[in-house]
C-alpha cells in the first residue's frame, strides 16, 4: 500500500517520480512536481483493488476434504475447466473467465492452441513478398535465387498462421505472381542465351 | 480451441519506422499491442479489467514515420529531376523544394511541441506504448480506450483521490517497492537541489547574429551578405533547436529559433519570386526563376522587413532571457 492509498503508484512517464493525487485527479494537463513535465493521467478502478492474499493455514486440507491434484496437502477449491482435476488456490489459474490447471495452460501454449497466449509470430507472407520484390529495385540479378526462394516460402507456409490481426493471404498471392514472372523471365533469358550461343557455334 | 479467431479493431496511432513498427488493437476483452520488425511480430495483451492507469507525458521525440520519409524522398527526387529537365521546370523545382522545407519544418515542430510518451500500467507492469507518440493521436486513442475500459471496470467518481484511505506511514524514497517495480529515479533534467543556470552560448550567438545581421542589412544591403547572414541564422536556429531537444531549455529561445527560420524562409522565397518577376518583365522571352546569390537582397522593402524582423527577434529573445534570469 502506498503513501496515499492506491495499490500501485502512478509514475511520471519522463522522470519516473511518483505522481501525487493532485496530478492524477485532473481531467486535463497536470504538472509533475519532480520534473515539471505536463502529464495526463487516466486512472481506473483497478488501481484501488488490493491484491488477494491467501494464508497457508487457510488452504491446508482437513480430514475427508477433497485435496488438490498437484498438492495433496492442500484443500481443493475448484476443478479445472479443461481436464476436471481438483485445484487448490495456488494452482488455480483464472483464464478467460474459467479456472485452468497449469498443465492444461502450458500444453495449450506449447501446441499453439490458445491464440490469446501467443506472444510471437513469424510473418511468412511478408518474408515471401520481401524475397519476391525487394531485390528488384536494389540488385535485380539476385532474383535468380530469390524468386524460387519466394515461391518455396509461399507454398511451404501457405497454411501457417498469419499475423494475429491480418487475415488475408494476398501477400502470398502477390509474392507467387512476382516469383513466377521472374522465374519465367529468367527461363526465357537463359533459353535465349543458350540458343544464341548454339547458333554461333 | 484451434483456429479460434478474435476480431480486432485498430486504434489510432501507429509507429511505422523504416524497420521497427508498433500498433495498438482493440479486442473484445483486451488491448493488443503489436511491435516488431518487417518479418516478425511480438504481442502483448492488456486485459481491460487489469488496466490501472494510462499516463501521457509531453516529451520531445524526433520520430520520422516511414510515409513522411518516403514523401521527403519523393520531393527530393522530384527536385533533382525537375532541375535536369530542359527547359528547366523552375516552378516544379521551387514547389518541390518548398514541400521539402515544409515537411522538414513540420517534423521539427511536431517533434518538439506535439510529441509525447504514453504508458500503460497494470498491477504487475508499467510499459510504454510506442505507437502513441504524437499528442493528437494519443488523445484520440485515450478517449476510445477510456470508454472501453470504463465499460468493463466502471469509472472513478470525481474527487476519488480524496476518499482513498491514507496509509499511516509515508513511503520512504529508497524503500523497495512492491510488485517488483523499480524505485523512482530522479529526473534526468530535473534537479532536486537548485542547480546554477546553464549558460546557453548557442542562444546568445543566435540573438547576437540576429541583431548584428539586422544592423548590417540596414547599413549595407548586398546580396552576398544577405545570403551569409541567412545561412548563419538558419544554422544557429537549428543548433538552438537541437540543443533545446537534447538539454531542455527555455521555450522562448525555441520559439525565436523557429521564427528566425520562418522569417528567413519566407523572405528568401518572396525575394526569389520578385526577382523572377522583375527578370520576366525585363526579358519576356527568357523566363527563368533561377536566381544567383548576388541577385538576392535587391528589393528594398524586403530587405527592410528582413532587417527589422531580425532586430525585433533579437530584442524579444534577449528580453525573454533577461526576464527568465530575473525569475
Amino acid at each position: 500500500m502506498w503513501a496515499w492509498g492506491v495499490s500501485t503508484p502512478i509514475h511520471c512517464g519522463r522522470c519516473e517520480a511518483e505522481l501525487p493525487p493532485e496530478a492524477i485527479e485532473p481531467r486535463d494537463w497536470a504538472i509533475c512536481p519532480a520534473c515539471s513535465s505536463e502529464v495526463i493521467v487516466r486512472a481506473f478502478p483497478a488501481i484501488l483493488t488490493k491484491p488477494e492474499v491467501v494464508s497457508p493455514a487457510a488452504i491446508q486440507a482437513g480430514e475427508g476434504e477433497a485435496a488438490c491434484f498437484f498438492h495433496p496437502g492442500k484443500t481443493a477449491a475448484v476443478p479445472c475447466s479443461r481436464c476436471g482435476r481438483f485445484l487448490c488456490q495456488l494452482c488455480r489459474v483464472e483464464f478467460r473467465g474459467e479456472d485452468w490447471c497449469p498443465e492444461c495452460l502450458s500444453s495449450g501454449i506449447k501446441k499453439k492452441r490458445i491464440a490469446t497466449l501467443e506472444n510471437h509470430r513469424t510473418l511468412y507472407d511478408s518474408i515471401a513478398l520481401g524475397l519476391a520484390i525487394l531485390p528488384l529495385p536494389f540488385f535485380w540479378p539476385l532474383t535468380i535465387a530469390t524468386a524460387p526462394a519466394a515461391l518455396y516460402v509461399a507454398l511451404r507456409y501457405w497454411k501457417a498462421p498469419l499475423s494475429v490481426v491480418r487475415r488475408t493471404r494476398i501477400r502470398f498471392v502477390v509474392a507467387m505472381v512476382f516469383a513466377v514472372a521472374q522465374i519465367a523471365a529468367w527461363t526465357w533469358f537463359i533459353a535465349f542465351a543458350v540458343a544464341s550461343i548454339g547458333k554461333r557455334v | 480451441m484451434a483456429g479460434e479467431t478474435i476480431k480486432y479493431r485498430r486504434l489510432p496511432g501507429a509507429k511505422r519506422g523504416f524497420l521497427h513498427r508498433a500498433s495498438l488493437w482493440l479486442g473484445d476483452d483486451h488491448l493488443l499491442a503489436i511491435s516488431g520488425w518487417p518479418f516478425m511480430e511480438d504481442y502483448r495483451r492488456y486485459y481491460y479489467r487489469d488496466i490501472q492507469a494510462l499516463v501521457v507525458t509531453r516529451a520531445r521525440r524526433f520520430i520520422v514515420p516511414r510515409h513522411w520519409l518516403l514523401a521527403m524522398l519523393a520531393a527530393g527526387i522530384m527536385t533533382a529531376v525537375s532541375a535536369r529537365i530542359r527547359p528547366p521546370a523552375a516552378w516544379l523545382e521551387e514547389g518541390c523544394e518548398s514541400l521539402l522545407i515544409l515537411l522538414a519544418m513540420y517534423l521539427i515542430v511536431a517533434s518538439l511541441w506535439q510529441s509525447c510518451r504514453c504508458r500503460i500500467q497494470t498491477a504487475v507492469s508499467r510499459e510504454e506504448l510506442p505507437s502513441l507518440y504524437r499528442m493528437w493521436t494519443a488523445r484520440k486513442a485515450l478517449s476510445i480506450l477510456e470508454r472501453r475500459i470504463g465499460e468493463v471496470q466502471g469509472t472513478l467518481v470525481e474527487g476519488w483521490t480524496a476518499s482513498v484511505p491514507q496509509s499511516l506511514a509515508p513511503a520512504p524514497d529508497s524503500a523497495p517497492q512492491p510488485g517488483g517495480l523499480p524505485a523512482a529515479a530522479p529526473a534526468p533534467g530535473a534537479s532536486q537541489t537548485a542547480a546554477p543556470p546553464r549558460r546557453n552560448w548557442v542562444e546568445r550567438a543566435l540573438y547576437a547574429s540576429l541583431a548584428l545581421g539586422g544592423a548590417a542589412l540596414l547599413l549595407r544591403p548586398v546580396g552576398a551578405l544577405w545570403t551569409a547572414i541567412m545561412v548563419v541564422q538558419v544554422l544557429l536556429s537549428i543548433g538552438m533547436l537541437v540543443d533545446r531537444h537534447l538539454h531542455g531549455g527555455s521555450r522562448s529561445a525555441g520559439v525565436v529559433a523557429i521564427l528566425a527560420m520562418t522569417l528567413a524562409g519566407v523572405v528568401a522565397y518572396s525575394d526569389n519570386l520578385l526577382s523572377a518577376f522583375h527578370h520576366a518583365q525585363a526579358h519576356p522571352r527568357q523566363f527563368t526563376m533561377q536566381v544567383r546569390p548576388e541577385d538576392l537582397g535587391q528589393t528594398p522593402v524586403l530587405n527592410e522587413i528582413y532587417a527589422g524582423g531580425c532586430i525585433l527577434l533579437a530584442a524579444s529573445g534577449a528580453l525573454a532571457a533577461a526576464l527568465r534570469r530575473k525569475e
